[in-house]
Protein backbone atom coordinates (compact mmCIF):
# COMPACT_ATOMS: atom_id res chain seq x y z
CA UNK A 1 0.00 0.00 0.00
CA UNK A 2 2.97 2.28 0.47
CA UNK A 3 4.97 1.76 -2.68
CA UNK A 4 3.94 4.81 -4.61
CA UNK A 5 2.70 8.30 -4.01
CA UNK A 6 -0.84 7.63 -5.20
CA UNK A 7 -1.45 4.50 -3.16
CA UNK A 8 -0.06 6.26 -0.12
CA UNK A 9 -2.36 9.22 -0.76
CA UNK A 10 -5.35 6.90 -1.04
CA UNK A 11 -4.34 5.03 2.07
CA UNK A 12 -4.09 8.24 4.06
CA UNK A 13 -7.43 9.43 2.74
CA UNK A 14 -9.22 6.17 3.32
CA UNK A 15 -11.43 7.42 6.15
CA UNK A 16 -12.62 10.36 4.10
CA UNK A 17 -13.37 8.15 1.12
CA UNK A 18 -15.43 5.76 3.26
CA UNK A 19 -17.32 8.56 5.01
CA UNK A 20 -18.16 10.45 1.84
CA UNK A 21 -19.18 7.25 0.07
CA UNK A 22 -21.48 6.26 2.92
CA UNK A 23 -23.00 9.74 3.02
CA UNK A 24 -23.55 9.76 -0.75
CA UNK A 25 -25.00 6.26 -0.78
CA UNK A 26 -27.27 7.16 2.15
CA UNK A 27 -28.61 10.30 0.53
CA UNK A 28 -29.14 8.57 -2.80
CA UNK A 29 -30.90 5.66 -1.15
CA UNK A 30 -33.14 7.94 0.87
CA UNK A 31 -34.28 9.89 -2.16
CA UNK A 32 -34.74 6.80 -4.28
CA UNK A 33 -36.90 5.14 -1.64
CA UNK A 34 -39.01 8.29 -1.39
CA UNK A 35 -39.98 8.05 -5.07
CA UNK A 36 -43.09 5.80 -4.67
CA UNK A 37 -44.81 8.45 -2.56
CA UNK A 38 -44.26 11.09 -5.24
CA UNK A 39 -45.20 8.90 -8.15
CA UNK A 40 -48.91 9.38 -7.39
CA UNK A 41 -51.83 11.21 -9.01
CA UNK A 42 -52.32 13.56 -6.09
CA UNK A 43 -48.74 14.75 -6.16
CA UNK A 44 -48.77 15.38 -9.88
CA UNK A 45 -51.91 17.48 -9.45
CA UNK A 46 -50.35 19.46 -6.65
CA UNK A 47 -47.32 20.22 -8.79
CA UNK A 48 -49.49 21.69 -11.52
CA UNK A 49 -50.37 24.62 -9.29
CA UNK A 50 -46.74 25.84 -9.21
CA UNK A 51 -45.68 28.60 -11.64
CA UNK A 52 -44.14 27.05 -14.72
CA UNK A 53 -41.07 29.31 -14.78
CA UNK A 54 -40.14 28.23 -11.31
CA UNK A 55 -40.59 24.58 -12.18
CA UNK A 56 -38.35 25.02 -15.21
CA UNK A 57 -35.72 26.91 -13.29
CA UNK A 58 -35.39 24.15 -10.78
CA UNK A 59 -35.76 21.41 -13.33
CA UNK A 60 -38.91 20.18 -11.69
CA UNK A 61 -40.86 20.09 -14.92
CA UNK A 62 -41.08 16.33 -14.87
CA UNK A 63 -40.88 15.35 -11.27
CA UNK A 64 -43.08 12.33 -11.44
CA UNK A 65 -41.23 10.24 -14.03
CA UNK A 66 -38.42 8.13 -12.65
CA UNK A 67 -35.78 9.96 -14.73
CA UNK A 68 -37.25 13.35 -13.90
CA UNK A 69 -37.38 12.61 -10.22
CA UNK A 70 -33.84 11.30 -9.86
CA UNK A 71 -32.56 13.89 -12.29
CA UNK A 72 -33.78 16.75 -10.15
CA UNK A 73 -33.13 15.29 -6.72
CA UNK A 74 -30.15 12.96 -6.48
CA UNK A 75 -28.40 13.81 -9.76
CA UNK A 76 -29.78 17.34 -9.96
CA UNK A 77 -28.64 18.70 -6.67
CA UNK A 78 -27.40 16.61 -3.80
CA UNK A 79 -24.97 14.20 -5.38
CA UNK A 80 -23.26 16.89 -7.48
CA UNK A 81 -22.96 19.23 -4.50
CA UNK A 82 -21.55 16.56 -2.21
CA UNK A 83 -19.26 15.18 -4.89
CA UNK A 84 -17.95 18.63 -5.79
CA UNK A 85 -17.29 19.52 -2.16
CA UNK A 86 -15.46 16.22 -1.71
CA UNK A 87 -13.50 16.73 -4.94
CA UNK A 88 -12.47 20.31 -4.17
CA UNK A 89 -11.35 19.24 -0.71
CA UNK A 90 -9.19 16.47 -2.16
CA UNK A 91 -7.85 18.64 -4.96
CA UNK A 92 -6.90 21.38 -2.53
CA UNK A 93 -5.11 18.98 -0.25
CA UNK A 94 -3.27 17.29 -3.13
CA UNK A 95 -0.66 20.03 -3.54
CA UNK A 96 -1.47 23.27 -1.70
CA UNK A 97 -2.61 21.58 1.50
CA UNK A 98 0.44 19.37 1.56
CA UNK A 99 2.67 22.33 0.84
CA UNK A 100 1.20 24.54 3.57
CA UNK A 101 1.44 21.71 6.05
CA UNK A 102 5.15 21.58 5.19
CA UNK A 103 5.05 17.94 4.16
CA UNK A 104 5.52 18.43 0.42
CA UNK A 105 9.06 19.58 1.16
CA UNK A 106 10.18 16.18 2.41
CA UNK A 107 8.41 14.28 -0.37
CA UNK A 108 10.00 16.37 -3.13
CA UNK A 109 13.42 15.95 -1.56
CA UNK A 110 13.08 12.27 -2.47
CA UNK A 111 13.83 10.85 -5.89
CA UNK A 112 10.39 11.63 -7.29
CA UNK A 113 9.80 14.32 -9.86
CA UNK A 114 7.32 17.08 -9.27
CA UNK A 115 5.40 15.97 -12.35
CA UNK A 116 5.11 12.48 -10.95
CA UNK A 117 3.77 13.82 -7.65
CA UNK A 118 1.12 15.88 -9.45
CA UNK A 119 0.11 12.98 -11.71
CA UNK A 120 -0.07 10.46 -8.88
CA UNK A 121 -2.04 12.83 -6.70
CA UNK A 122 -4.45 13.40 -9.62
CA UNK A 123 -4.76 9.64 -9.99
CA UNK A 124 -5.56 9.27 -6.30
CA UNK A 125 -8.17 11.99 -6.71
CA UNK A 126 -9.75 10.17 -9.65
CA UNK A 127 -9.81 6.85 -7.80
CA UNK A 128 -11.34 8.42 -4.66
CA UNK A 129 -14.06 10.07 -6.72
CA UNK A 130 -14.71 6.83 -8.59
CA UNK A 131 -15.31 5.01 -5.33
CA UNK A 132 -17.73 7.70 -4.17
CA UNK A 133 -19.52 7.62 -7.54
CA UNK A 134 -19.85 3.86 -7.34
CA UNK A 135 -21.54 4.33 -3.97
CA UNK A 136 -24.19 6.55 -5.61
CA UNK A 137 -24.57 4.18 -8.52
CA UNK A 138 -24.77 1.14 -6.26
CA UNK A 139 -27.36 2.71 -3.95
CA UNK A 140 -29.68 3.67 -6.79
CA UNK A 141 -29.36 0.36 -8.58
CA UNK A 142 -30.05 -1.40 -5.29
CA UNK A 143 -33.15 0.75 -4.65
CA UNK A 144 -34.40 0.42 -8.22
CA UNK A 145 -36.57 -2.67 -7.72
CA UNK A 146 -37.99 -1.67 -4.36
CA UNK A 147 -38.67 1.94 -5.24
CA UNK A 148 -40.58 1.44 -8.52
CA UNK A 149 -37.72 3.01 -10.45
CA UNK A 150 -37.44 0.16 -12.96
CA UNK A 151 -38.47 2.49 -15.74
CA UNK A 152 -34.80 3.50 -15.60
CA UNK A 153 -32.28 1.14 -17.13
CA UNK A 154 -29.10 0.32 -15.23
CA UNK A 155 -27.25 1.69 -18.25
CA UNK A 156 -28.94 5.07 -17.84
CA UNK A 157 -28.01 5.19 -14.16
CA UNK A 158 -24.46 4.28 -15.08
CA UNK A 159 -24.35 7.04 -17.70
CA UNK A 160 -25.59 9.65 -15.23
CA UNK A 161 -23.07 8.41 -12.66
CA UNK A 162 -20.24 8.71 -15.14
CA UNK A 163 -21.23 12.28 -15.90
CA UNK A 164 -21.32 12.90 -12.14
CA UNK A 165 -17.81 11.50 -11.77
CA UNK A 166 -16.46 13.65 -14.58
CA UNK A 167 -18.13 16.78 -13.19
CA UNK A 168 -16.54 16.22 -9.78
CA UNK A 169 -13.20 15.40 -11.42
CA UNK A 170 -13.29 18.70 -13.29
CA UNK A 171 -13.63 20.68 -10.07
CA UNK A 172 -11.18 18.50 -8.18
CA UNK A 173 -8.48 18.96 -10.80
CA UNK A 174 -9.29 22.68 -10.96
CA UNK A 175 -8.57 22.96 -7.23
CA UNK A 176 -5.42 20.91 -7.71
CA UNK A 177 -4.24 23.21 -10.50
CA UNK A 178 -4.98 26.36 -8.50
CA UNK A 179 -3.06 24.87 -5.60
CA UNK A 180 -0.13 24.01 -7.84
CA UNK A 181 -0.08 27.54 -9.22
CA UNK A 182 -0.35 29.48 -5.97
CA UNK A 183 0.63 27.04 -3.27
CA UNK A 184 -2.18 28.37 -1.14
CA UNK A 185 -4.99 26.28 0.31
CA UNK A 186 -7.43 29.12 0.65
CA UNK A 187 -6.83 30.27 -2.90
CA UNK A 188 -7.36 26.79 -4.33
CA UNK A 189 -10.43 26.17 -2.23
CA UNK A 190 -12.15 29.50 -2.78
CA UNK A 191 -11.16 29.68 -6.44
CA UNK A 192 -12.67 26.30 -7.26
CA UNK A 193 -15.74 26.97 -5.09
CA UNK A 194 -16.41 30.28 -6.84
CA UNK A 195 -16.20 28.63 -10.25
CA UNK A 196 -18.59 25.94 -9.03
CA UNK A 197 -21.19 28.40 -7.75
CA UNK A 198 -20.92 30.66 -10.83
CA UNK A 199 -21.03 27.61 -13.08
CA UNK A 200 -24.13 26.24 -11.42
CA UNK A 201 -26.17 29.41 -11.45
CA UNK A 202 -24.75 30.49 -14.79
CA UNK A 203 -25.97 27.27 -16.32
CA UNK A 204 -29.38 27.43 -14.66
CA UNK A 205 -30.06 31.08 -15.42
CA UNK A 206 -28.41 31.40 -18.82
CA UNK A 207 -30.43 28.63 -20.40
CA UNK A 208 -33.73 30.34 -19.52
CA UNK A 209 -33.16 33.02 -22.12
CA UNK A 210 -32.22 32.46 -25.74
CA UNK A 211 -29.84 35.40 -25.89
CA UNK A 212 -27.65 34.11 -23.07
CA UNK A 213 -27.91 30.42 -23.80
CA UNK A 214 -24.38 30.35 -25.22
CA UNK A 215 -23.09 31.41 -21.84
CA UNK A 216 -24.12 28.09 -20.41
CA UNK A 217 -21.58 26.40 -22.68
CA UNK A 218 -18.90 27.83 -20.40
CA UNK A 219 -20.30 26.01 -17.40
CA UNK A 220 -19.18 22.50 -16.51
CA UNK A 221 -22.76 21.85 -15.40
CA UNK A 222 -23.94 22.25 -18.98
CA UNK A 223 -21.86 19.18 -19.90
CA UNK A 224 -23.03 17.37 -16.83
CA UNK A 225 -26.76 17.54 -17.30
CA UNK A 226 -27.36 19.42 -20.56
CA UNK A 227 -27.76 16.22 -22.56
CA UNK A 228 -29.90 14.55 -19.86
CA UNK A 229 -27.83 11.37 -19.57
CA UNK A 230 -30.39 9.81 -17.25
CA UNK A 231 -32.91 9.90 -20.11
CA UNK A 232 -30.65 9.72 -23.14
CA UNK A 233 -27.72 7.68 -21.93
CA UNK A 234 -24.05 8.62 -22.12
CA UNK A 235 -23.39 11.93 -23.91
CA UNK A 236 -20.03 11.18 -25.43
CA UNK A 237 -19.35 14.74 -26.53
CA UNK A 238 -20.24 16.28 -23.18
CA UNK A 239 -18.30 13.66 -21.24
CA UNK A 240 -15.28 14.29 -23.44
CA UNK A 241 -15.42 18.01 -22.73
CA UNK A 242 -15.29 17.37 -18.98
CA UNK A 243 -12.53 14.82 -19.38
CA UNK A 244 -10.43 17.12 -21.55
CA UNK A 245 -10.95 19.99 -19.09
CA UNK A 246 -9.75 17.77 -16.24
CA UNK A 247 -6.72 16.64 -18.23
CA UNK A 248 -5.97 20.26 -19.06
CA UNK A 249 -6.11 21.26 -15.40
CA UNK A 250 -3.73 18.46 -14.49
CA UNK A 251 -1.35 19.55 -17.24
CA UNK A 252 -1.47 23.12 -15.96
CA UNK A 253 -0.70 21.81 -12.47
CA UNK A 254 2.33 19.88 -13.73
CA UNK A 255 3.73 22.91 -15.52
CA UNK A 256 2.97 25.34 -12.70
CA UNK A 257 4.51 23.27 -9.94
CA UNK A 258 7.52 22.50 -12.09
CA UNK A 259 8.33 26.17 -12.53
CA UNK A 260 8.18 27.61 -9.07
CA UNK A 261 9.78 27.40 -5.64
CA UNK A 262 8.20 24.91 -3.30
CA UNK A 263 7.07 25.98 0.14
CA UNK A 264 8.20 29.54 -0.39
CA UNK B 1 43.14 9.48 -5.47
CA UNK B 2 41.29 11.07 -8.30
CA UNK B 3 38.12 11.92 -6.40
CA UNK B 4 39.73 13.17 -3.22
CA UNK B 5 39.31 16.78 -4.24
CA UNK B 6 36.12 16.31 -6.16
CA UNK B 7 33.57 18.98 -5.32
CA UNK B 8 30.31 17.66 -4.01
CA UNK B 9 28.68 21.04 -3.50
CA UNK B 10 29.55 24.11 -5.50
CA UNK B 11 27.76 27.43 -5.31
CA UNK B 12 28.93 30.24 -7.55
CA UNK B 13 27.60 33.75 -7.14
CA UNK B 14 24.28 32.49 -5.86
CA UNK B 15 21.62 35.10 -5.27
CA UNK B 16 18.23 34.15 -3.95
CA UNK B 17 15.30 36.46 -3.74
CA UNK B 18 11.96 35.06 -2.64
CA UNK B 19 8.76 35.82 -4.44
CA UNK B 20 7.53 35.71 -8.01
CA UNK B 21 9.95 35.55 -10.92
CA UNK B 22 12.52 33.81 -8.83
CA UNK B 23 14.66 32.89 -11.78
CA UNK B 24 15.62 36.12 -13.48
CA UNK B 25 17.58 35.91 -16.71
CA UNK B 26 21.17 37.13 -16.17
CA UNK B 27 20.80 40.16 -18.42
CA UNK B 28 18.38 41.61 -15.91
CA UNK B 29 20.94 41.35 -13.16
CA UNK B 30 21.30 45.10 -12.90
CA UNK B 31 17.64 45.39 -12.01
CA UNK B 32 18.25 43.21 -9.00
CA UNK B 33 20.65 45.44 -7.16
CA UNK B 34 19.55 46.15 -3.61
CA UNK B 35 17.36 49.17 -3.03
CA UNK B 36 16.14 49.35 -6.59
CA UNK B 37 12.61 48.95 -7.74
CA UNK B 38 11.12 46.16 -9.78
CA UNK B 39 9.47 46.56 -13.16
CA UNK B 40 6.23 47.61 -11.48
CA UNK B 41 7.98 50.25 -9.40
CA UNK B 42 7.50 48.28 -6.21
CA UNK B 43 10.65 47.76 -4.17
CA UNK B 44 12.08 44.29 -4.71
CA UNK B 45 12.16 41.83 -1.86
CA UNK B 46 15.47 41.66 0.03
CA UNK B 47 17.93 39.03 -1.00
CA UNK B 48 17.93 35.98 1.25
CA UNK B 49 21.28 35.09 -0.35
CA UNK B 50 23.42 37.77 -1.86
CA UNK B 51 26.21 36.30 -3.92
CA UNK B 52 27.29 33.16 -2.13
CA UNK B 53 30.34 31.19 -3.29
CA UNK B 54 30.84 27.93 -1.51
CA UNK B 55 32.62 24.66 -2.13
CA UNK B 56 32.36 21.42 -0.24
CA UNK B 57 34.71 18.58 -1.12
CA UNK B 58 33.96 14.87 -1.17
CA UNK B 59 34.28 13.23 2.22
CA UNK B 60 34.19 16.48 4.12
CA UNK B 61 32.03 17.39 7.08
CA UNK B 62 31.05 20.98 6.52
CA UNK B 63 29.39 23.02 9.24
CA UNK B 64 27.23 25.90 8.17
CA UNK B 65 26.83 28.47 10.90
CA UNK B 66 24.73 31.56 11.09
CA UNK B 67 22.18 33.41 13.20
CA UNK B 68 18.42 33.29 12.56
CA UNK B 69 17.42 34.40 9.11
CA UNK B 70 20.98 34.31 7.77
CA UNK B 71 20.13 32.11 4.80
CA UNK B 72 21.10 28.61 5.92
CA UNK B 73 17.79 26.97 5.12
CA UNK B 74 17.60 28.85 1.84
CA UNK B 75 21.02 27.53 0.81
CA UNK B 76 20.10 23.98 1.76
CA UNK B 77 16.80 23.99 -0.06
CA UNK B 78 18.56 25.20 -3.22
CA UNK B 79 20.65 22.03 -3.16
CA UNK B 80 17.51 19.88 -3.32
CA UNK B 81 15.82 21.89 -6.06
CA UNK B 82 13.06 22.92 -3.69
CA UNK B 83 14.12 26.48 -4.45
CA UNK B 84 15.73 27.83 -7.60
CA UNK B 85 18.45 30.46 -7.52
CA UNK B 86 17.58 33.93 -8.74
CA UNK B 87 21.10 34.27 -10.09
CA UNK B 88 24.22 32.19 -10.01
CA UNK B 89 25.05 28.52 -10.30
CA UNK B 90 24.29 25.62 -7.99
CA UNK B 91 26.01 22.28 -8.55
CA UNK B 92 25.71 19.07 -6.55
CA UNK B 93 27.99 16.24 -7.67
CA UNK B 94 28.73 18.50 -10.61
CA UNK B 95 25.09 18.57 -11.69
CA UNK B 96 22.42 21.22 -11.72
CA UNK B 97 19.78 20.09 -9.20
CA UNK B 98 17.02 21.36 -11.45
CA UNK B 99 17.95 19.43 -14.55
CA UNK B 100 19.42 16.39 -12.80
CA UNK B 101 16.13 15.78 -11.00
CA UNK B 102 15.27 12.60 -9.10
CA UNK B 103 18.48 10.75 -9.99
CA UNK B 104 20.51 13.35 -8.12
CA UNK B 105 18.23 13.36 -5.08
CA UNK B 106 18.61 9.61 -4.83
CA UNK B 107 22.20 10.26 -3.71
CA UNK B 108 21.21 12.79 -1.05
CA UNK B 109 19.75 12.38 2.42
CA UNK B 110 17.90 15.48 3.56
CA UNK B 111 16.78 16.55 6.99
CA UNK B 112 14.41 19.52 6.82
CA UNK B 113 14.86 22.34 9.31
CA UNK B 114 11.36 21.71 10.52
CA UNK B 115 10.36 18.05 10.28
CA UNK B 116 6.66 18.07 9.61
CA UNK B 117 4.78 14.93 8.81
CA UNK B 118 1.25 15.47 9.98
CA UNK B 119 -0.40 12.16 9.47
CA UNK B 120 -2.11 9.56 11.51
CA UNK B 121 0.18 6.84 10.28
CA UNK B 122 2.90 5.34 12.39
CA UNK B 123 6.55 6.28 12.11
CA UNK B 124 7.23 2.82 10.75
CA UNK B 125 4.65 3.23 8.00
CA UNK B 126 6.08 6.58 6.95
CA UNK B 127 9.69 5.45 6.99
CA UNK B 128 8.85 2.33 4.99
CA UNK B 129 7.04 4.46 2.44
CA UNK B 130 9.91 6.95 2.14
CA UNK B 131 12.33 4.05 1.83
CA UNK B 132 10.30 2.62 -1.01
CA UNK B 133 10.38 5.93 -2.83
CA UNK B 134 14.14 5.43 -2.74
CA UNK B 135 13.87 1.95 -4.14
CA UNK B 136 13.55 0.12 -0.84
CA UNK B 137 15.34 0.30 2.49
CA UNK B 138 15.55 -2.84 4.59
CA UNK B 139 13.33 -3.06 7.60
CA UNK B 140 16.30 -4.11 9.70
CA UNK B 141 18.05 -0.87 8.84
CA UNK B 142 15.05 1.23 9.90
CA UNK B 143 14.69 -0.73 13.12
CA UNK B 144 18.33 -0.49 14.06
CA UNK B 145 18.38 3.27 13.53
CA UNK B 146 15.18 3.64 15.55
CA UNK B 147 16.68 1.58 18.32
CA UNK B 148 19.84 3.61 18.25
CA UNK B 149 17.95 6.88 18.60
CA UNK B 150 15.36 5.44 20.94
CA UNK B 151 12.31 6.01 18.75
CA UNK B 152 9.11 4.02 19.18
CA UNK B 153 8.22 3.14 15.59
CA UNK B 154 4.62 2.27 16.38
CA UNK B 155 3.64 5.70 17.64
CA UNK B 156 1.41 7.77 15.34
CA UNK B 157 3.56 10.54 13.93
CA UNK B 158 1.10 13.29 14.65
CA UNK B 159 1.43 12.72 18.35
CA UNK B 160 5.22 12.65 18.47
CA UNK B 161 7.07 15.28 20.47
CA UNK B 162 9.44 17.66 18.70
CA UNK B 163 12.48 15.57 19.57
CA UNK B 164 10.86 12.36 18.41
CA UNK B 165 9.82 13.94 15.13
CA UNK B 166 13.41 15.02 14.72
CA UNK B 167 14.43 11.39 15.14
CA UNK B 168 12.06 10.36 12.36
CA UNK B 169 13.65 13.04 10.21
CA UNK B 170 17.14 11.81 11.02
CA UNK B 171 16.28 8.19 10.29
CA UNK B 172 14.86 8.98 6.87
CA UNK B 173 17.93 11.07 6.05
CA UNK B 174 20.41 8.38 7.09
CA UNK B 175 18.59 5.16 6.26
CA UNK B 176 19.68 4.75 2.66
CA UNK B 177 23.28 5.61 3.52
CA UNK B 178 23.46 8.44 0.97
CA UNK B 179 26.65 9.84 -0.50
CA UNK B 180 25.69 13.31 0.68
CA UNK B 181 23.86 14.21 3.86
CA UNK B 182 22.27 17.66 3.93
CA UNK B 183 21.08 18.36 7.44
CA UNK B 184 19.30 21.53 8.49
CA UNK B 185 19.80 22.09 12.22
CA UNK B 186 20.00 18.38 12.92
CA UNK B 187 20.26 18.56 16.69
CA UNK B 188 17.39 20.92 17.34
CA UNK B 189 15.03 19.31 19.79
CA UNK B 190 17.42 16.50 20.72
CA UNK B 191 18.55 16.03 24.28
CA UNK B 192 22.32 16.08 25.00
CA UNK B 193 22.64 12.30 24.95
CA UNK B 194 20.99 12.07 21.55
CA UNK B 195 23.04 14.96 20.27
CA UNK B 196 26.11 12.86 21.06
CA UNK B 197 24.60 9.86 19.33
CA UNK B 198 23.85 11.99 16.31
CA UNK B 199 27.42 13.30 16.17
CA UNK B 200 28.62 9.70 16.29
CA UNK B 201 26.38 8.87 13.35
CA UNK B 202 27.84 11.77 11.41
CA UNK B 203 31.38 10.61 12.14
CA UNK B 204 30.57 7.06 11.05
CA UNK B 205 29.06 8.33 7.81
CA UNK B 206 32.17 10.39 7.25
CA UNK B 207 34.38 7.36 7.92
CA UNK B 208 32.53 5.56 5.16
CA UNK B 209 33.48 8.41 2.82
CA UNK B 210 30.18 10.24 2.89
CA UNK B 211 29.99 14.01 2.64
CA UNK B 212 28.05 15.91 5.29
CA UNK B 213 26.70 19.43 5.05
CA UNK B 214 25.01 20.54 8.26
CA UNK B 215 23.68 23.86 9.47
CA UNK B 216 23.61 24.97 13.06
CA UNK B 217 23.39 27.85 15.49
CA UNK B 218 25.63 26.07 17.90
CA UNK B 219 29.36 26.33 17.39
CA UNK B 220 30.22 23.64 19.92
CA UNK B 221 28.44 20.83 18.08
CA UNK B 222 29.85 21.83 14.73
CA UNK B 223 33.27 22.14 16.23
CA UNK B 224 33.09 18.56 17.48
CA UNK B 225 32.64 16.99 14.06
CA UNK B 226 33.23 19.44 11.26
CA UNK B 227 36.38 19.73 9.19
CA UNK B 228 35.49 23.16 7.90
CA UNK B 229 32.82 25.70 8.64
CA UNK B 230 31.17 28.43 6.69
CA UNK B 231 29.76 31.44 8.45
CA UNK B 232 26.81 33.15 6.89
CA UNK B 233 25.12 36.33 7.90
CA UNK B 234 22.48 38.40 6.12
CA UNK B 235 22.88 36.30 3.01
CA UNK B 236 26.63 36.83 2.83
CA UNK B 237 29.13 34.08 3.43
CA UNK B 238 31.49 36.03 5.68
CA UNK B 239 34.08 33.33 6.27
CA UNK B 240 35.02 29.76 5.48
CA UNK B 241 37.53 28.41 7.94
CA UNK B 242 38.86 25.22 9.36
CA UNK B 243 37.50 24.40 12.77
CA UNK B 244 40.90 25.00 14.34
CA UNK B 245 41.03 28.54 13.03
CA UNK B 246 37.53 29.14 14.22
CA UNK B 247 38.34 27.88 17.66
CA UNK B 248 41.13 30.38 18.09
CA UNK B 249 38.72 33.18 17.35
CA UNK B 250 35.95 31.97 19.58
CA UNK B 251 35.11 34.06 22.59
CA UNK B 252 34.22 32.07 25.69
CA UNK B 253 32.72 33.31 28.89
CA UNK B 254 34.74 31.87 31.79
CA UNK B 255 33.95 31.74 35.46
CA UNK B 256 36.32 30.34 38.05
CA UNK B 257 35.67 30.03 41.77
CA UNK B 258 38.80 29.83 43.94
CA UNK B 259 39.37 28.46 47.41
CA UNK B 260 40.57 31.80 48.77
CA UNK B 261 40.25 35.50 48.06
CA UNK B 262 42.35 36.63 45.13
CA UNK B 263 45.12 39.16 45.44
CA UNK B 264 44.57 42.43 43.59
CA UNK B 265 45.41 42.34 39.88
CA UNK B 266 45.96 38.58 39.92
CA UNK B 267 44.60 38.10 36.41
CA UNK B 268 45.23 41.46 34.83
CA UNK B 269 48.18 40.27 32.75
CA UNK B 270 46.75 37.08 31.31
CA UNK B 271 46.79 37.09 27.51
CA UNK B 272 43.45 36.47 25.82
CA UNK B 273 41.40 37.35 28.88
CA UNK B 274 39.26 40.44 28.61
CA UNK B 275 36.98 42.19 31.02
CA UNK B 276 38.25 40.24 34.01
CA UNK B 277 36.26 40.99 37.14
CA UNK B 278 36.99 39.66 40.57
CA UNK B 279 34.27 39.43 43.19
CA UNK B 280 35.66 37.91 46.32
CA UNK B 281 36.68 34.41 45.28
CA UNK B 282 35.00 34.47 41.88
CA UNK B 283 36.62 35.51 38.64
CA UNK B 284 34.58 36.27 35.52
CA UNK B 285 35.83 37.22 32.11
CA UNK B 286 35.84 36.58 28.38
CA UNK B 287 38.53 34.41 26.91
CA UNK B 288 39.64 34.54 23.29
CA UNK B 289 42.10 32.27 21.54
CA UNK B 290 44.36 29.72 23.23
CA UNK B 291 43.39 29.08 26.85
CA UNK B 292 46.90 28.08 27.88
CA UNK B 293 48.09 31.16 29.74
CA UNK B 294 44.75 31.57 31.49
CA UNK B 295 44.65 27.97 32.70
CA UNK B 296 48.22 28.21 33.94
CA UNK B 297 47.50 31.44 35.80
CA UNK B 298 44.44 29.88 37.41
CA UNK B 299 46.40 26.79 38.38
CA UNK B 300 48.57 28.84 40.72
CA UNK B 301 45.58 29.09 43.03
CA UNK B 302 43.25 26.55 44.57
CA UNK B 303 40.42 26.06 42.02
CA UNK B 304 36.99 25.09 43.39
CA UNK B 305 35.08 25.20 40.13
CA UNK B 306 35.87 26.05 36.55
CA UNK B 307 33.38 26.95 33.85
CA UNK B 308 34.07 27.79 30.23
CA UNK B 309 30.77 28.39 28.45
CA UNK B 310 30.08 27.46 24.84
CA UNK B 311 31.48 30.08 22.54
CA UNK B 312 28.94 32.72 21.80
CA UNK B 313 28.14 32.58 18.14
CA UNK B 314 26.84 36.11 17.97
CA UNK B 315 30.16 37.40 19.24
CA UNK B 316 32.00 35.25 16.77
CA UNK B 317 29.88 36.63 13.97
CA UNK B 318 30.56 40.06 15.27
CA UNK B 319 34.31 39.64 15.01
CA UNK B 320 33.98 38.66 11.38
CA UNK B 321 31.48 41.38 10.83
CA UNK B 322 33.65 44.08 12.33
CA UNK B 323 36.68 42.81 10.44
CA UNK B 324 35.04 43.36 7.09
CA UNK B 325 34.85 47.03 7.96
CA UNK B 326 31.09 46.90 8.10
CA UNK B 327 30.93 46.18 4.40
CA UNK B 328 27.43 44.83 4.80
CA UNK B 329 26.39 47.19 7.51
CA UNK B 330 23.67 49.78 6.85
N1 LIG C 1 9.38 31.62 1.98
C1 LIG C 1 9.99 32.79 2.18
N2 LIG C 1 9.51 33.91 1.65
C2 LIG C 1 10.12 35.09 1.84
N3 LIG C 1 11.24 35.24 2.53
C3 LIG C 1 11.77 34.17 3.10
C4 LIG C 1 11.18 32.87 2.96
N4 LIG C 1 11.94 31.99 3.63
C5 LIG C 1 12.95 32.69 4.17
N5 LIG C 1 12.86 33.99 3.85
C6 LIG C 1 13.80 35.05 4.26
O1 LIG C 1 15.07 34.70 3.79
C7 LIG C 1 16.06 34.98 4.77
C8 LIG C 1 16.87 33.72 5.07
O2 LIG C 1 16.02 32.77 5.66
P1 LIG C 1 16.50 31.30 6.02
O3 LIG C 1 15.28 30.53 6.40
O4 LIG C 1 17.32 30.78 4.92
O5 LIG C 1 17.38 31.56 7.31
P2 LIG C 1 18.09 30.52 8.30
O6 LIG C 1 19.52 30.84 8.30
O7 LIG C 1 17.71 29.13 7.94
O8 LIG C 1 17.45 30.94 9.69
P3 LIG C 1 17.09 30.03 10.97
O9 LIG C 1 18.35 29.87 11.72
O10 LIG C 1 16.11 30.88 11.72
O11 LIG C 1 16.51 28.75 10.48
C9 LIG C 1 15.31 35.52 5.98
O12 LIG C 1 15.43 36.91 5.96
C10 LIG C 1 13.90 35.12 5.74
O13 LIG C 1 13.03 36.08 6.27
MG1 LIG D 1 16.67 27.64 8.98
Amino acid sequence: MLRSVWTKTLWEGRNGIVLWSVALAGVSLMYALFYPSINQESFAQAMESFPEALMLAFGWDDLTSAAGYLGSTVFGLLAPILMIVFAIGLGTRAIAGDEEAGTLDLLLAHPVSRARVVLERALALAVSLTVATLAVFGAIVAARGVAELDALSVGAIAAASLHLLLLALTFGTLALALGAIGGSRSLALSGAAIVAVLGYFGNTIARQVDATRWLATLSPFRYYEGGAPLRNGLQVGDATVLLVASALFVAVAVVALGRRDVGA
Amino acid sequence: MQHANRLVIELTGVVKRYGRDTTEPPHRAHALEPHTNGPTGAPLRARALDGVDLQVRAGEIFGFLGPNGAGKTTTIRLLLDLLRPTLGKVRVFGQDPRSAGPALRRRIGYLPGDVRVGTRQSAHELLTHLGQLRGGVSDARIRSLAERLGLDLRAPIRRLSKGNRQKVGLIQAFMHDPELLVLDEPTSGLDPLLQREFLAMVREASDRGRTVFMSSHVLSEVEQVADRTGIIRDGHLVAVESVDELRTRAVRRVEVVFGHDLPDGAFSEVSGLEGAEVHGRTLRGRLTGPADSFVKAAARHEVVSFLAADPDLEELFFTYYAERGGRHAA
